[in-house]
């Protein structure tokens, strides 16, 4: 039934080399060599962040006048009368952060279950992609939104003379808003990585699907999403537009949301505006806070990868 | 329902009604609770609303007008000479002293009522002690365009008039044109009261009939802000008219730099670890920090850019090693901020190449080496060309980000208040974020309103950007 | 014992003792494949004649696909992959430390379970393993060559007014003819094929036997198949393979085809052809 194939010109054979002896093959090395190097030009990213931050941090602890423990335990952050306590900066990039995933966790874990648990492909193809437009919108928006919308409802709320015009709660849950959107969508692929029979199991005994999704499936994924949580945590310490525009302009020692107070970004940030000298404490001591900065968000980070490969190996 | 059961089948037991109560119990808990998880997701779609109607809000709106300059400050007087009889007679009697007024007819032969012009501008000089500031300005429309080119000329710095007169030589510019330069230049025609758009649509009347109580006389209109005339005009230090061309070409300066320096080294780190890196410690350390360093803080890039390339390489990056003219005193250039730009984003390039070349079909690069392709020939002819919508979903997201971020540039020393175009990548710079941000911070409602009009500029940009990935990443998962 | 009920037309009285067999193509001796610690394959020795047809057959999971990828090479980028013993193409070892790969897939070419035609014009499936071997060939020569592979392997006469179309457009049956013309257009000396018709239906599945059959004039075959009706029409000779209790794959009987399936001489053997296994 093939046509036969008897008639078919014979050709002059390609040429091949004789052998199958390893030739070099420079061009094919040299493309690999320079593969390897971009791989390698992250580490020199990572290496100069490291000794930028370090050089500059090492230059202002041997600065005189500077001492660790004051650095760590004290509450005043003033380079221009030689107060170094970097307290305040910290209690208000905490305070900020977990207003942020105070808010951002139960509304990004409530709209990952409704994703993953509820949601028809159809509902999910538009739905997902708008929570993707969040991750997009530049963060110096949310920090006109978070002045120009949320300060103002806020004060309104409670009162002019309860809440300053710059205020970490306004801030803060700005700020949640901004992260939401990756503790949802990490949070979604945690509880789409949980097995089908666990649901089936739980369903077939009886329960309802809210009773198995908050019951079965979110303690499952629970690692995962506390990865989540942990990176969302990270990114908005490390976030600086919103808390600059909307949280305060100088350093306060303060525990009340309501007050302004300025986050080691905020600081960072209003002080590089400045013309700075390349010598003055004022430049160097924003590396100290930016190293300070870099572990806490650095540390965060590996313990939220640490909780993804756990979940990994269990599923 | 209970009450339907039929009786022979036996009345219900308090046991069943108990048990069917907590039935229906966990079933309506199951219905809110279902409610209670989709209206989470519905609230992150109305902050996305929200914001955008809060940035609509401060697009436009009703604005009333004043002068920061009283005009008679800066038109020319009028001569005495310039007046009429009867103008002369009035400033004569209005301002000379009563003595020397009732000794006049006697001094000169004739009542005030009998002179001529002359005559009387000859008293007017003689009588009137310090005349200066009684002579009243001269109407605007009085005066010749000329006239207006001299008044612009000695009002306004001597910047602001060659620049004003490269876009245009102002004697051949219209009298209208001249009129409204005078405004706005020489005057400082700005808005002294403005309100927000919703309101001004719906209570429109109310708000008219407030201007024309409050601001009796004074030009009102309901404004837009986001004009050509704002994209396309350059930065001043007014938001009645400043401009976001600086900011703009500052902007696509600074992508153009990051992406061509950091697309074609993403890419290569990507198709290397994915394709080429064997499983050994160095190559987990690569992959391990390239994870990382896509959390750090944009921030952190921004002290890293400041150190490096704006104070260590400042020589190179303010161009004065390449002989370039008048270079800034310091690296706070377009190519510092292009370069630390480029390293921000360079994990974003690198991760989504790995996706997109792991998504590649295994089959396919078994074809290839089964005819005997090299590895790298199999990647180059097929991997990659397949993996190319992939890898453009990255560089997408990768652009988008670059326009939105703020906080490196910031650091890296973006100027807040530039006027002049960016030269080439050895000047200063401005970009749209860091003028949002340099807006919104300014107490003034009308520079909030300026700032809108940036943000929708800037979020036009970085949805069609983000939509633009979005769809092409959906497209292709289902192709793959 | 059962007789075997398998329809075998081919075989005739004087074949049923061994014959005069052809040279030695490829051999695989004291084979072993391991996946880190895992041993996959232990112990197989197979040869390959000259222009012949060898088919191996057994149950899944018994190593089949990982033996037939060891011809060529394939399974060097599998992580962990490892191979004792040695692969004898002509008089070379294909696994010796200085053999180059892409040598030894330049001459032993490979068809898959599934077609995986690359998703560029039929033309440019064809023409790349070509002009991978001569960079500057002549237009006019590579159409030639083009036309020559696809006519060889039969599809020339559906494609040859569609050339510029994606290769993955054509039918299942299509693409793998599409896969057999590119793997000859470069001229090997043996072809592995991986199941190739397990994807098809019956029509394309017999178009691509009469192929097999055709091709076996030029080219030394060799191929992997669950259906043991294939194995017998097609192919001159059989491994059979079986799972060790460790799940090691190993050869057990190696044949002429109508020995393995008229007299089997492993009851694992008559087992398996007879359908009473896997």
């Amino acid at each position: 039934m093939t046509a036969t194939t008897t008639d078919l010109p014979v050709l002059t054979p390609l040429k091949k080399q004789a052998g199958l002896k390893k030739r070099p093959r420079y061009n094919e090395t040299a493309i690999r060599a320079v593969l390897f190097v971009c791989a390698a030009i992250s580490i020199f990213t990572t290496l100069a962040i490291l000794y930028t931050l370090l050089n500059e941090a090492v230059h202002f602890f041997t600065a005189p006048g500077v001492t660790l423990s004051e650095f760590f335990f004290t509450t005043t952050w003033a380079p221009e009368f030689e107060s170094y306590g970097i307290l305040p900066l910290v209690t208000a990039t905490l305070i900020t952060s977990v207003i942020a995933v105070s808010v951002a966790l139960p509304v990004g874990l409530a709209a990952a279950i409704y994703l993953s648990e509820y949601a028809t492909p159809q509902a999910r193809g538009i739905l997902k992609p708008i929570l993707e437009l969040l991750v997009g919108v530049p963060t110096v928006v949310f920090g006109y939104f978070a002045l120009t919308f949320v300060t103002p409802v806020i004060r309104q709320i409670f009162g002019e003379d309860n809440v300053q015009f710059y205020n970490m709660a306004s801030a803060g849950l700005v700020l949640g808003f901004a992260v939401l959107p990756i503790i949802a969508s990490m949070s979604e692929d945690a509880l789409n990585a949980v097995p089908r029979a666990l649901r089936e199991a739980s369903l077939g005994l009886g329960a309802t699907k809210l009773e198995t999704s908050l019951k079965v499936v979110v303690p499952a994924a629970l690692s995962g999403i506390a990865a989540a949580v942990i990176v969302g945590v990270s990114r908005a310490m490390g976030e600086t537009m919103i808390v600059l525009l909307a949280a305060g302009a100088g350093p306060n020692f303060t525990f009340n949301p309501f007050q302004s107070a300025e986050t080691m970004t905020g600081h960072i940030a209003r002080i590089s505006t400045g013309d700075l000298s390349y010598e003055s404490m004022d430049y160097i001591s924003l590396f100290a806070i930016g190293l300070m900065l870099f572990l806490m968000t650095l540390g965060l980070n590996l313990i939220s990868r640490w909780f993804v490969r756990r979940f990994r190996e269990v599923y | 329902m209970v009450s339907n059961t039929p009786a022979q089948a036996g009345a219900p037991t308090s046991a069943h009604l108990q048990a069917d109560r907590a039935i229906r119990n966990r079933l309506r808990t199951a219905a809110s609770g279902r409610i209670v998880l989709f209206l989470s997701l519905v609230l992150a779609l109305l902050v996305l609303i929200a914001l955008i109607l809060n940035v609509v809000d401060q697009l436009g709106g009703y604005v009333v007008y004043g002068y920061r300059i009283d005009p008679k400050t800066v038109l020319p007087a009028r001569t005495p000479e310039e007046m009429s009889e009867q103008e002369l007679r009035e400033l004569i009697l209005n301002h000379t002293p009563q003595y020397r007024l009732e000794a006049i007819p006697d001094d000169y032969g004739l009542t005030l009522d009998e002179m001529d012009k002359d005559q009387l501008v000859e008293v007017v000089y003689a009588e009137i002690p310090d005349l200066d500031p009684l002579l009243a300005a001269r109407p605007l429309s009085d005066l010749s365009n000329q006239e207006l080119v001299v008044i612009i000329e000695q009002n306004i710095t001597t910047a602001r008039f060659a620049q004003l007169s490269e876009e245009k030589p102002l004697d051949q510019r219209t009298r209208q044109e001249l009129l409204d330069l005078f405004e706005t230049e020489v005057l400082e025609e700005r808005v002294v009261n403005s309100w927000r758009l919703f309101d001004s649509l719906l209570n429109g009347a109310a708000i008219v009939e407030k201007i024309n109580r409050e601001y009796p006389g004074k030009q009102y209109e309901l404004r837009w802000w986001l004009t050509s005339q704002f994209v396309t005009s350059p930065q001043t230090t007014r938001a009645e008219t400043t401009g976001l061309r600086t900011a703009i070409l500052g902007s696509v300066l600074i992508v153009i730099i990051t992406i061509l320096f950091s697309m074609p080294i993403g890419i290569a780190a990507g198709v290397y670890l994915e394709e080429f890196a064997a499983p050994n410690r160095i190559n987990q350390f690569l992959q391990a920090n390239i994870y990382n360093l896509s959390g750090v803080p944009t921030i952190i890039y921004g002290l890293m850019g400041l150190a490096i390339f704006v104070r260590a390489l400042g020589d190179l990056t303010n161009g004065s090693m390449f002989g370039v003219p008048n270079p800034p005193p310091n690296g706070r250039t377009i190519i510092s901020a292009g370069l630390t730009m480029g390293l921000l984003v360079m994990p974003l390039i690198i991760i989504n190449t790995q996706e997109a070349i792991r998504a590649v079909p295994q089959s396919i690069r078994d074809g290839a080496l089964a005819v005997g392709a090299t590895y790298w020939q199999t990647v180059w002819y097929h991997v990659l060309p397949m993996a190319v919508p992939g890898i453009l979903t990255g560089v997408i997201l990768a652009i988008s980000r670059a326009v939105g971020e703020t906080a490196p540039l910031v650091v890296v020393g973006a100027a807040t208040y530039i006027s002049v175009d960016p030269s080439g990548l050895f000047s200063g710079f401005t970009a749209i974020p860091i003028q949002i941000w340099s807006w919104t911070a300014l107490p003034e409602q009308t520079f909030r309103n300026v700032a809108a009009a940036a943000i929708i500029i800037l979020l036009s940009v970085v949805i069609l950007f983000n939509l633009t990935a979005i769809i092409l990443r959906n497209r292709l998962r289902k192709s793959l | 014992m059962t007789r075997i009920p398998v329809p075998l037309t081919t075989v005739a009285e004087g074949h049923a003792h061994p014959t005069a067999r052809p040279p030695v193509k490829m051999l695989a001796e004291n084979l072993s494949v391991y996946y880190n610690d895992f041993r996959a394959l232990a112990d197989v020795t197979l040869p390959a004649y000259e222009k012949k047809i060898t088919a191996i057959i057994g149950p899944s999971g018994c190593g089949k696909s990982t033996l037939i990828r060891v011809f060529n090479r394939m399974n060097d980028r599998v992580k962990g992959a490892r191979v004792e013993g040695r692969v004898v193409l002509d008089d070379e070892d294909i696994y010796a430390d200085d053999v180059d790969p892409v040598m030894v897939r330049q001459r032993v070419g490979m068809v898959f379970q599934k077609p995986n035609p690359f998703v560029k014009s039929i033309y440019e499936n064809v023409a790349f393993g070509i002009r991978l071997l001569n960079p500057r060939i002549s237009k006019s020569e590579l159409d030639h060559r083009v036309e020559w592979a696809l006519r060889r392997s039969a599809l020339w006469d559906e494609v040859r007014d569609k050339l510029k179309q994606l290769g993955t457009e054509l039918s299942g049956g299509q693409q793998q003819r599409l896969c057999i013309a590119r793997a000859i257009a470069v001229e090997p000396e043996v072809l592995l094929m991986d199941e190739p018709c397990s994807a098809l239906d019956p029509v394309a599945t017999l178009k691509i036997e009469d192929l097999m059959k055709d091709l076996s004039r030029d080219y030394t075959i060799i191929i992997v198949t669950h259906n043991m009706q294939q194995a017998a029409r097609v192919s001159d000779y059989t491994a059979m393979m079986m799972m060790r209790p460790d799940r090691a794959g190993e050869l057990i009987e190696f044949d002429e085809t109508q020995n393995i399936f008229v007299r089997p001489k492993d009851p694992r053997t008559q087992d398996y052809v007879s359908g009473r296994f896997g």
